[in-house]
């Protein structure tokens, strides 16, 4: 294609984005809806001030670079860090009456929220490629006993909504062990997944030729040493991408763990919207957010694969 | 240079029948001395290479005794992989490590099988990438080597283990002809230092040059053994006369 058509389909795809963008503004007018952006910035991040009080009956001495100096009845001086005040030099304070206050940034609930769903999404990723590596491991293995394990587990995982395993997790395995939901949270996450990266893990390592295997034995390595030195490096590389793919699954299925009350992006982006009414605009806000985790996940593993490549070369 | 006292490998009445039903070895029976080098010649299909992988226990066999350096391979309680450090094997398609660099290559199973210092492994490595050509490729990986640099590498690699016995299985089939003798000067080189090897090849002049006896296998069966003047001058069989004719 000539570069005056690209650039008449890409001006194509601006006008259709910016066409639904226009569809959804005038479908939300129809319903009345009042679109208050205004408010949602203060979910990410706000700005908290903190009163400060005077320690003793006194007077202020000076103002000056943000500090009061205070002198008391009885003599005693106190700097006290004060970025906003409306005393002036000479005023008379009592004891814990408000000098003034300082101001500082503090995470909203959405920021808070984001940070639960990336802990939660992390600490499940990190037990859901160990569990895949073994249980692909076993499902390869020639021991029927490891390999029906394997398969049994990953059929049972693959065949039941992650929804009902996290009832599951949380009322039955959480109160016989007692968990708390987060630990349940994480740990049904990290049981799903693990089943998918298995498949994936086990499909990476039949892909790699047999020939590598009956190398690495003739020279006398044993399994162990032939599957971390020969094999699982050649089959985690060749199976970046369908990982990457399954950790971008992961941190969207995670919202899901908002149904056992872990506040998570997806949970306080409900309560957000219990008290201000604006569900199109914290819904809107709290996509974009799970976006932001996701593509920068799938941006980090091209950098990854890219690095990885250069290395044969 | 050969020692007759002194068997290396002895294979005794081995069978072997694979899953699908082909039975590659009918009695085969073999038994190479110290030094001595031997080629296996016969059709593709005619069982020499599933022979050689049965002397490391790449392939178990059915029923047989296979003693290599005194021990009992086919010995279900035998160690397998002490064995296998000391049978050297390289193989018609390298199988080189593709992650690991030309001296990874070389030094990895010195340093996890053998447990030499990483210092004594990579000084081993560089001697033997030095012998067989090769040393200014250690820091390459080998996608970016041609077939006869593989390969050699992959010689190397065998070599670090000090084995005593190397096994070459066509060593030279899958390398384009301008790189077959590149290879082929090394193994010869071995031959002369006085290496054990069996060798499965077609290579006719590599067997009469570096070879001390031939082994003409056909339907998992040797079909004739002899010096490599007897079996491609003075054959016998009629089985060998034709298949002389095709290679030749």
């Amino acid at each position: 294609m000539n570069t005056k058509n690209k650039i008449l389909w890409n001006i194509a795809y601006i006008i259709i984005i910016v066409g639904i963008g226009y569809f959804i503004y005038q479908s939300s007018a129809r319903v009345n809806y009042i679109w208050r952006w205004g408010n949602i910035p203060s979910y990410i991040v706000y700005k908290s001030h903190n009163t400060v009080s005077s320690p003793f009956n006194g007077f202020v001495e000076k103002y000056d670079k943000k500090e009061i100096t205070l002198k008391s009845t009885s003599g005693r001086i106190a700097s006290i860090h004060v970025e906003n005040t409306k005393l002036k030099k000479g005023d008379i304070v009592s004891k814990s009456d408000d000098i003034g206050y300082n101001s500082s940034y503090k995470p909203g609930p959405l920021l808070y929220g984001l940070y639960i769903t990336l802990k939660i999404s992390i600490i499940a990723i990190i037990f859901a490629v160990i569990i895949g590596i073994v249980t692909g491991l076993m499902r390869i293995s020639n021991n029927p006993m490891l390999r029906n394990m394997a398969i049994t587990y990953i059929e049972l995982v693959r065949g039941t909504p992650l929804l009902v395993q996290i009832f599951i997790f949380y009322f039955f395995i959480g109160t016989v062990f007692n968990l708390d939901r987060f630990v349940s949270g994480v740990g049904a996450l990290a049981v799903f997944e693990g089943a998918y990266i298995a498949e994936i893990i086990r499909a990476g390592i039949q892909s790699i030729h047999k020939g590598q295997t009956e190398a690495a034995i003739s020279l006398g390595m044993n399994y162990f040493q032939v599957m971390k030195h020969i094999i699982l490096p050649q089959a985690v590389k060749r199976t970046m991408p369908a990982m990457a793919g399954q950790f971008i699954s992961l941190i969207k299925d995670s919202s899901l763990v908002s149904i056992i009350s872990i506040t998570d992006l997806t949970k306080a982006g409900r309560e957000i919207i219990t008290s201000t009414f604006s569900p199109f605009e914290i819904w809107f806000t709290v996509a974009a957010m799970y976006l932001i985790l996701t593509y920068s996940l799938s941006f980090l593993t091209q950098i990854i694969e890219r690095r990885m490549a250069k290395s044969d070369r | 240079m050969i020692d007759n006292s002194q068997q290396v490998v002895i294979a005794k009445n081995v069978y072997k029948t694979y899953p699908n039903g082909i039975k590659a070895l009918k009695n085969v029976s073999l038994s190479v001395s110290q030094g001595e080098v031997v080629v296996i010649i016969g059709a593709s299909g005619s069982g020499k290479s599933t022979f050689l992988r049965t002397l490391n226990q790449l392939e178990k066999v059915d029923s047989g005794q296979i003693i290599v350096h005194d021990i009992d391979v086919t010995d279900p309680k035998t160690k397998l992989t002490k064995v296998r450090a000391e049978i050297g094997m390289v193989f018609q398609h390298f199988n080189l490590f593709p992650h690991l660099s030309v001296l990874e290559n070389v030094t990895l199973a010195q340093i996890i099988v053998k447990k030499s210092s990483k210092d004594e492994a990579k000084d081993a490595a560089m001697r033997l990438l030095n012998k067989v050509g090769i040393a200014d490729k250690a820091d390459v990986y080998p996608e970016q080597l041609s077939g006869g640099q593989q390969q050699r590498v992959a010689i190397a690699r065998a070599l670090a283990m000090q084995p005593k016995l190397m096994l070459f299985d066509e060593a030279t089939s899958a390398l384009d002809p301008e790189m077959v003798g590149e290879v082929l000067d090394v193994m010869k080189n071995l031959a002369k230092a006085g290496m054990t090897m069996i060798v499965v090849t077609h290579e006719m002049g590599f067997a009469r040059e570096a070879a001390d006896r031939a082994v003409f296998m056909d339907a998992g069966k040797i079909k004739e053994t002899g010096t490599t003047d007897d079996i491609f001058d003075r054959p016998k069989s009629d089985r060998l006369k034709q298949f002389l004719r095709q290679i030749l």
